[in-house]
Parts: C-alpha cells; sequence; structure tokens
C-alpha cells in the first residue's frame, strides 16, 4: 500500500491563512509525521483550518505549504485545484458514493489518480485487508452500520495515498459503542502519517494526538506536545478539556501504574495491559482524608496540598503526590481535588499540609493514549 | 405508527371531483368511442404508420438532444450563482408558458430562409425550414425546460457533499460529472428525459408552424391526428388513443421512481 509511512518519510505542513469574514487569523506548521489534534469552541475555526488546507475555502490571505508543494499562495495567485492537492478530507459522515459498491468506493481514489480499473481495485483490496474490511467489499453504502461505513471511508481515504490526513470530527456521528473500536482503527492507520484531526472529545485526543493545537477566536493560542498541553494548559479551552485528572503511564491488568503510583480503574477494551494510557478521574471524585482512610477505597496516596483555589462553594485543592515521580521531567505527580470550602475549613486544608487522598477504583477511566 | 392526518373540509371534496373528473371523462370519451374490432386497421394505415415511424423517430433523437444540451444547462443553473443564473433560468423557461404557435414562429424567424441564421445556412446550402430536422428543432424547443427543471432540482437536492468529497480524493471536474453527478442524478435525469420524450411526441403547435405538414418528413401523429379529424373521425379517434397510451406509459415511469440508494 502506497502513503503508508514506510514509503517516502511524510510532508511537512505550513499554514498561514487569513479568513476575514469568519474573523481567522491563523499560523499552523504541525510536524511532519505527527498527528496534530485541533481543539478549541465552537466556531473557532477550526474547520475553515481544513477546508483552507484541503482548497474548499479561499483563504483572503494566505499560504499554504506540503512537502515541496506550495498549495496556495495568494500574495502569487497559486492556488491549487482541491483534486490535484494530495489532501484528503474525512468527514463525520462516511459519505460514501451511494451508487458503488464498497470496493468500487475504494479504489475510488486510485481510480481518479488514473490507475486502470484492475490496478486501482487490486489497490483498494489490499487496503480492505489491511482494515479487515474483505468481507465489505461487494456490500453496497446502504448496506452498512455507521461503524462500518466510517472503517470504509477511512479506506477510501488511505486507498487514495494522500500526502495530508484531514480529519475534522471522525468518531463524532458514531455511536458510543462503535466509537472506540474505530478511533482504534484510526490509532493504528495514523501512525506516522501527517493529519489534522478537528475533535471535541478527550479520548480522541488521548488516543490519536501526537501533538494538541488549541484555536480559539480564530488564532492559534496553544501548541505542542499532547502531554504538556494536557498536562499544563495554558489556554482556557485546554484547560477545560482537561478539567479532569489525567495521570499518564502504563496499562495494567486492573488500571495503571505511572511513576510509582499504581491506580485501580476500569480499563476500557481500546487498551491492553502493558499499552501506553491514561487514567482520567474528576477532580470531585478525590476525597481528601487527613487521617488515613479506613473502608473500601483502592486507592490511596499519600500527598500534600500544594495550592488552594476558591471556586464559588468549592475549593480546588492542588495537590503534590508525595513519593510519586511522573514519568520525564521528574516533577511530582499533580492531582486536583475539590472539596467544599467547610470541609477544606474544618480540616485545615493549606498548602503544606499533609493529607491522604481516597479514590474509588469505579471513578478512574483507563484509557488508550499514544506516547 | 399511524400519523393523524390533517383535517381537509368536506367541501374540498366537491370541486377535486370535478377536476379529476374533468381530467379523466374525456379520456373514457375516447376509449369509448373507439370499436375494438377495427382499430387495428385504423391505426395501421399508410398514413397512421408513416406519422407514427416518424413521431417516434423524431422524439427520440430530440430527447437525445434535449439530454446532451439540457445536462450541461441544468448543471450550470444548479451550481452557479449570482443574476446571470436568474436570467438564464427564466429565459430557459419561456417555451413552457409560450404558446407554441410563437414558439414555431420565433423558430421559423431564427432558422427559416430570411431568418437570423437561416440566411447563412441558406447560402452554405442547408435548408432547415420543413425538413424533419425542423420537426426535431420544433419539439426541443418545447421540450428543453421539462428536462432541465427536473434535473435542477434533482441536483439541488442531491447537493454537492459527494462531489466535494471525491475531489478531495483526486477527481478532476469531469470525473466528479461523470462518476459522481450524473450517477447521483440518475433518477431524475430518467424522469426528466421521459418527460421531454412526452413533451416532444405531443407537440402541435411549433411544429406545424416552423416544419409544416408533409406527409413522412414532417407530418408527426398530432399533426396527422388533425388532419383526419376533417376526412375520418374515426381513424383520428384511434390515432388519439395511441398517444394516450403513449402518456399513460410515461406517466407510470416517471411516477415509479426508483429510489437513489439500493435498500
Amino acid at each position: 500500500m502506497s502513503g503508508t509511512p514506510a514509503g517516502t518519510p511524510a510532508p511537512g505542513l505550513t499554514v498561514h491563512a487569513v479568513v476575514r469574514e469568519r474573523d481567522v487569523d491563523l499560523r499552523v506548521e504541525p510536524g511532519p509525521g505527527r498527528v496534530t489534534a485541533v481543539i478549541g469552541p465552537n466556531g473557532a475555526g477550526k474547520s475553515t483550518l481544513l477546508g483552507v488546507v484541503a482548497g474548499l475555502v479561499s483563504p483572503d490571505a494566505g499560504r499554504v505549504v506540503l512537502g515541496d508543494h506550495v498549495l496556495t499562495d495568494t500574495d502569487r495567485g497559486v492556488r491549487v485545484p482541491v483534486h490535484a492537492r494530495r489532501t484528503v478530507l474525512l468527514g463525520q459522515e462516511p459519505l460514501l458514493l451511494p451508487h458503488l459498491d464498497v470496493l468500487g468506493n475504494v479504489a475510488f481514489g486510485p481510480r481518479s489518480a488514473g490507475e486502470r480499473r484492475g490496478d486501482a481495485e487490486r489497490r483498494a483490496l489490499a487496503v480492505l485487508e489491511e482494515l479487515d474490511l474483505t468481507d465489505l467489499a461487494r456490500r453496497r453504502p446502504a448496506q452498512l452500520s455507521g461503524g462500518q461505513a466510517q472503517r470504509v471511508a477511512i479506506a477510501r481515504a488511505l486507498a487514495a495515498s494522500p500526502d495530508l490526513l484531514l480529519l475534522d470530527e471522525p468518531l463524532a456521528a458514531l455511536d458510543v459503542d462503535v466509537a472506540p473500536a474505530v478511533r482504534r482503527l484510526l490509532a493504528r492507520v495514523l501512525r506516522g502519517r501527517t493529519a489534522l484531526v478537528v475533535t471535541h472529545d478527550l479520548l480522541d485526543v488521548l488516543a490519536l494526538a501526537d501533538d494538541v493545537l488549541v484555536v480559539e477566536g480564530g488564532r492559534v493560542v496553544e501548541h505542542g506536545p499532547t502531554r504538556e498541553v494536557l498536562g499544563r494548559p495554558r489556554s482556557r479551552f485546554a484547560a477545560r478539556l482537561a478539567d479532569l485528572n489525567l495521570v499518564l503511564g502504563t496499562a495494567t491488568d486492573d488500571g495503571l501504574v505511572a511513576g510509582g503510583v499504581r491506580l485501580v480503574g476500569l480499563r476500557d477494551e481500546g487498551c491492553a495491559p502493558g499499552d501506553p494510557a491514561a487514567a482520567v478521574f474528576a477532580p470531585s471524585a478525590v476525597a481528601v482524608h487527613v487521617e488515613p482512610p479506613s473502608g473500601s477505597p483502592r486507592n490511596v496516596l499519600t500527598a500534600r496540598v500544594r495550592q488552594t483555589e476558591l471556586r464559588g462553594a468549592v475549593v480546588r485543592l492542588h495537590v503534590e503526590c508525595t513519593g510519586s515521580v511522573a514519568a520525564e521531567d521528574g516533577a511530582a505527580m499533580t492531582v486536583h481535588a475539590d472539596v467544599t470550602a467547610a470541609a477544606a475549613t474544618d480540616l485545615d486544608l493549606v498548602p503544606g499540609r499533609d493529607v491522604h487522598l481516597a479514590v474509588k477504583a469505579t471513578e478512574i477511566a483507563v484509557h488508550a493514549a499514544r506516547r | 405508527m399511524t400519523a393523524e392526518r390533517v383535517p381537509v373540509p368536506r367541501w374540498v371534496l366537491v370541486p377535486a371531483a370535478l377536476g379529476a373528473a374533468l381530467v379523466v371523462l374525456p379520456l373514457v370519451a375516447l376509449a369509448a368511442r373507439v370499436d375494438p374490432a377495427q382499430l387495428a386497421g385504423l391505426v395501421t394505415s399508410e398514413g397512421a404508420r408513416a406519422a407514427l415511424g416518424l413521431s417516434l423517430r423524431a422524439a427520440a433523437v430530440s430527447t437525445m438532444v434535449c439530454v446532451l444540451l439540457g445536462v450541461p444547462l441544468a448543471l450550470v443553473l444548479a451550481r452557479g450563482a449570482g443574476r446571470g443564473t436568474t436570467v438564464l433560468r427564466a429565459l430557459v423557461l419561456v417555451p413552457l408558458v409560450l404558446p407554441p404557435v410563437v414558439g414555431g414562429l420565433a423558430l421559423l424567424m431564427t432558422f427559416g430562409r430570411r431568418g437570423l441564421l437561416g440566411r447563412y445556412l441558406e447560402v452554405a446550402g442547408v435548408q432547415i425550414a420543413f425538413s424533419t430536422t425542423a420537426v426535431v428543432l420544433a419539439q426541443v424547443f418545447v421540450a428543453l425546460p421539462f428536462l432541465v427543471l427536473t434535473l435542477e432540482g434533482a441536483l439541488r437536492t442531491a447537493g454537492t457533499r459527494y462531489e466535494r468529497v471525491a475531489a478531495t480524493l483526486g477527481a478532476r471536474p469531469t470525473t466528479v460529472l461523470r462518476r459522481v453527478t450524473v450517477p447521483l442524478v440518475a433518477p431524475g435525469l430518467a424522469s426528466g428525459a421521459v418527460l421531454a420524450f412526452a413533451r416532444a411526441l405531443g407537440e402541435f403547435g411549433a411544429t406545424l408552424t416552423f416544419a409544416g405538414s408533409l406527409q413522412g418528413v414532417t407530418r408527426t401523429l398530432p399533426l396527422e391526428v388533425y388532419l383526419q379529424r376533417e376526412t375520418d373521425p374515426d381513424a383520428a379517434v384511434a390515432l388519439s388513443l395511441v398517444l394516450v397510451l403513449v402518456a399513460v406509459v410515461v406517466v407510470v415511469l416517471t411516477h415509479a421512481r426508483r429510489p437513489v440508494v439500493a435498500a
């Protein structure tokens, strides 16, 4: 299959796009061979970014360069037409051509590139086989479930061997019980490709993205490795998306281990023991005790309060887990815990206070993550 | 689950029944006039066979011309924007509301010996008026709007989402048209073509004005019916029944829409 990471190295992308009507002025340089999650509030300009790169939206000013190819350059009047950009767009809906069967749909890209029917279908079959979809080859789109159709759409996008994949909320329209499997498939096929993935879902970011790009009000407000952006969010949106405790580590049989801390939780079927994973739990699910807690909680961490922050009737504690080391930079793992203002006063939860944190195993979800 | 129907006032049924009767009754009367024993003989007379053959051939050619010219025209109208498109759409619809006789006269002013284009064609040794070509031109003139209107509607309903996807997959505009747009609107194209064929087959006024009534050359079935009405009313009725039959087949064909997506 051509267009795989094994072939020519994935090209880098440089985008500068000004679309005045939508108050968009974006400068983006996603790394070559990296999957970049594009997050931000509705109307921030995420889809406009994809539209400009794909050539579906003409910027008032700007430049799009993919590898050695200048795709758009308003200064020099360059505007490569959509079909010649080698950028495939995959949206929420699979939009499989209803009059072609699955094989015909997947072969559509190679056929359009001028390949003969036999060659195009051989390539399509190879991609279908790689994605475990061979059984569907002769089905019509109307005979497919939502999840199957989106998988076929992914196969069709890959068979066109694009230099760049643009995914606009690719899992948003799928049932919750189907999305994880399609997400796993995407995580597998995107590895090593240059791709932009617009999403609102933290799980997509964790499972798919090497980097995160935060767009707010038509501007890039944050761009960096997923771990950094979600771990120490500087933008409001990233903070809200990551307004959950996020512990990155390695999945175990019954949870996750990270920097000397073992957490017991509910591992989703998307990650096997030994896989890179993220434990996710809400600050409100963390109980704070001054004495070691008795009873059933499976996860008890010794910690020290570092900072308190009043949020209405709730006090958010920034707590450092003593004895833990977050994987890379040697800093201790930080956890947020929400307690009532009354409890904070009663327990004298001030910075420097040693505490015990308890989290029920059922409150911790362990998801697949990228390293 | 059965949804509650929106009630229709009862008195509406009376004019509705009258309207239906006005359409159905004459057809029944026509059928009642025909003597089944004589039908075969009347329909297969030499003049009738010549007229029927000419009508079918001319209408078939007209339909092909309508498709060849109408598909691009509908595309321009459906995908275009701005005042130009609006004006063009209005102009294309003119033959739909114009009395066919006027259309025939207009064609004569264009392609007749002294016509706008006709005078140059005459110099080149080409005569169009009062030939079978004129029959086809007259039929295309009146039938084209039917195809364009139907197809434009189908194109608008289909939207451009599939075409965009096809383009990002690397398909050039012509490939998109051939492999995506046309297949997607195929049912609309089919019903448009059937409507155009029916309109062409029934064309009378423009044909008579622009092409005349020459047996075997320009005398189509409607013209033959009109002519026979004077001399042999029974033959006229029998031939009319043939046209009614064609009309019924057309209506059934256009209403038995195949769904775009196979179940």
